[in-house]
């Protein structure tokens, strides 16, 4: 990629602008402390922002969250919203291979006392019911064709419908688990064919289920409202939608090259092809990754399931005596219709979120009724050494971002960088010294997905803290993980 | 088993074989070796034809998901793919040999292009079907991306870089 130089200036205590210059249609706005500033620039995501600027009806800003790395096309912790009649678009790979690749919060009633001393067993058991790791499939029965055209637009129902989890862990997901629009048609065989045996699997790479410890508390309101308190055992789910929507990314980002040719749409780099989104190409991708989005809720409620199933068989009882409740499920790979307030006017617009989480306030329709007075539950997962987080949504979120935030800890060395920088060493072992127990399926994945690997996710979600976007709920740290 | 050293151990063999490619690419003039990227895998591959070329990405695809040299030339799958650009064709492509591993099962140890272009290209991969007892996974590959995906031609060396998201 060509490097360009860019003007860049500071317009808040935590807000970077690149002035909009040249073919840009609208500036970049980066969400970043001094720090995480500079290893944005160094890996050239601000070039990434900066090329989405260019996209046709792109509305206000690009943003980028402090977790932003470079991406392919769009960086990964983009935000960037288009407004159909202004001839905005919709581009898959703002979204992403991993469609609807989320997180998923569960609290439990047992405390740490009671769940040490048999972390192992535990590790264990979800390994055995979770299939994980480099071709990982069979965690149920394989779905039919019907039943994988009612996966598409069902989402979660499907699961809970098929006994996998309870219906008010709907109410406690994004979207409720369903995202409209879905149209099973849209997906070609290749999807069904990869997406068939891995419902209720876990997948490899950077997903993982842990078993965390609540370590503290910042907002009392907000964390009793989610259920939440110091010393509880929680359980966060973190994955996508499996080869299902990988499969669906690559089959129309195929498409979308021949839609720039048709639409006459330049763009600085081909991963950033899109289609206007009243064109038929458009909507035929957003009924695709409604499918997809939908996948993967069904995969996150199964495998919710699933791991219910492993701490009952440790601990015996069932979710009700284990006081297993959702808290939440976000995403942060996806593309949502939502109304915002642009200028004097309420717009709907389609707001890209790659690698970036939504943050809506108290009061807003979406945020569920149990939490309507405190905001919509935000999950950061960090990396496995250290900690996670539990945000709350705010006001100036929906002012200043579209309602969203970061997602993570965001990458900071490349996975031949970390197995470098791991040589010598037993992650596992580390882990294990800081009471961490990890199985892990893959013989590479402990070493890239080290803990150093990552920002420090302190860092990413302090800026959001500061800069009012998202309040700090809750501080999670893990005991125990699995991983792919 | 100590998963640290027996991945640093793993690695330095792949890194070494890199190096030793590379070497004989110095005289051979085709080869693949790995390269770094913050989230995801690169692959830089080249030839003296575009087939060449083609083959060599491809076997840097496999090498990312799997060890080759743990799988069985036993069988033969064709594979096939069609686009405007070389570019596209090359990504394309790629992503149906992603798809025979990843959708079908069937491990790939070795890859020859039988022909190439007008747009389309055919080729033949020899492997067996995945046994995961046996074959030595890697890497969960997602996809091949276009993300700044040039082939480069100079002289009679045909060059390009291809970043998979894993």
């Amino acid at each position: 990629m060509e490097q360009r130089a860019y003007e860049m200036k500071q317009v808040g205590p935590y807000e970077w602008e690149v002035p909009q210059t040249g073919q840009m249609n609208v500036p970049v706005r980066i969400y970043a402390d001094e720090r995480l500033l500079e290893t944005i620039k160094r890996d050239n995501a601000v070039q990434q922002a900066i090329n989405v600027a260019y996209l046709p009806g792109i509305v206000r800003a690009s943003y980028a969250m402090p977790d932003t790395h470079w991406g392919y096309g769009f960086p990964i912790g983009g935000v960037a919203a288009f407004d159909a009649e202004k001839g905005g678009i919709v581009s898959p790979g703002g979204i992403g291979f991993d469609i609807n690749c989320g997180v998923r919060l569960i609290r439990t009633g047992l405390v740490e006392k009671q769940v040490r001393s048999r972390i192992q067993e535990l590790v264990n058991a979800l390994f055995e019911q979770v299939p994980c790791g480099v071709g990982s499939s069979k965690a149920i029965a394989s779905p039919s064709d019907q039943e994988l055209r009612r996966i598409c637009v069902e989402g979660a129902a499907w699961a809970v419908r098929n006994g996998f989890g309870r219906a008010d862990d709907l109410e406690r997901t994004e979207a409720r688990g369903t995202l409209p629009g879905a149209d099973p048609d849209a997906i070609t065989k290749k999807a069904y064919t990869r997406g068939r045996p891995q419902v209720g699997t876990l997948g490899s790479g950077n997903h993982f289920i842990e078993v965390d410890v609540v370590r503290e508390v910042f907002d009392e309101q907000a964390a009793e409202a989610f259920g939440v308190s110091k010393g509880i055992i929680a359980i966060q789910i973190h994955c996508g939608s499996r080869g299902f929507g990988h499969q669906t990314c690559t089959d129309y980002l195929q498409t979308m090259q021949d839609a720039l040719r048709k639409y006459h749409i330049e763009v600085p780099d081909k991963q950033l092809a899109c289609a206007p989104l009243e064109s038929p190409e458009g909507k035929r991708y957003l009924a695709a990754m409604a499918c997809a989005a939908n996948y993967a809720w069904a995969n996150r409620q199964t495998i919710f399931a699933l791991v219910a199933r492993a701490f009952e068989k440790v601990f015996g009882g069932d979710r009700d005596s284990l006081g297993m409740q959702q808290v939440y499920d976000v995403c942060h790979n996806i593309a949502k219709f939502e109304e915002h307030a642009v200028g004097d006017e309420r717009r709907v617009l389609c707001v890209h979120r790659k690698g970036a989480t939504r943050a809506f306030p108290p009061g807003h329709p979406e945020t569920p009724a149990p939490y309507r007075a405190v905001g919509q539950p935000v999950l950061i997962p960090g990396d496995m050494g250290r900690a996670s987080y539990l945000l709350v949504g705010t006001q100036k979120a929906m002012e200043a971002t579209w309602g969203s935030t970061c997602h993570g800890a965001g990458r900071l060395m490349s996975r031949h960088g970390a197995i470098r920088q791991a040589k010598g060493r037993s992650i596992k072992r580390e882990l294990q010294e800081k009471g961490i127990v990890v199985r892990c399926e893959g013989r590479e994945t402990l070493a890239e997905e080290m803990p150093e690997a990552y920002k420090d996710v302190e860092a990413v979600v302090g800026v959001m803290h500061e800069a009012g976007i998202t309040r700090k709920v809750a501080r999670l740290e893990p005991i125990g993980v699995i991983k792919g | 088993m100590d998963i640290g050293a027996n991945i640093a151990y793993h690695w330095g063999q792949i890194f070494e074989e890199a190096r030793a490619i590379m070497a004989r690419a110095k005289g051979s003039r085709s080869g693949f070796e790995p390269v770094a990227h913050t989230a995801d895998l690169a692959v830089r591959a080249w030839g003296t034809s575009l087939e060449e070329l083609f083959e060599q990405a491809a076997m840097g695809l496999i090498s990312l998901m799997l060890d080759p040299k743990t799988v069985q030339p036993a069988s033969v799958r064709t594979v096939s793919a069609q686009a405007q650009e070389p570019e596209e064709l090359l990504v394309a492509w790629l992503n149906e040999v992603l798809f025979v591993f990843e959708g079908e099962h069937f491990a790939p140890a070795s890859v020859r292009v039988k022909s190439l272009g007008g747009g389309k290209v055919t080729s033949e991969l020899r492997g067996e079907d995945f046994d995961r007892a046996r074959h030595k996974t890697r890497h969960s590959v997602k996809a091949a991306t276009y993300h700044d995906l040039v082939i480069k031609r100079t002289g009679d060396t045909y060059e390009v870089r291809v970043i998979f998201d894993v």
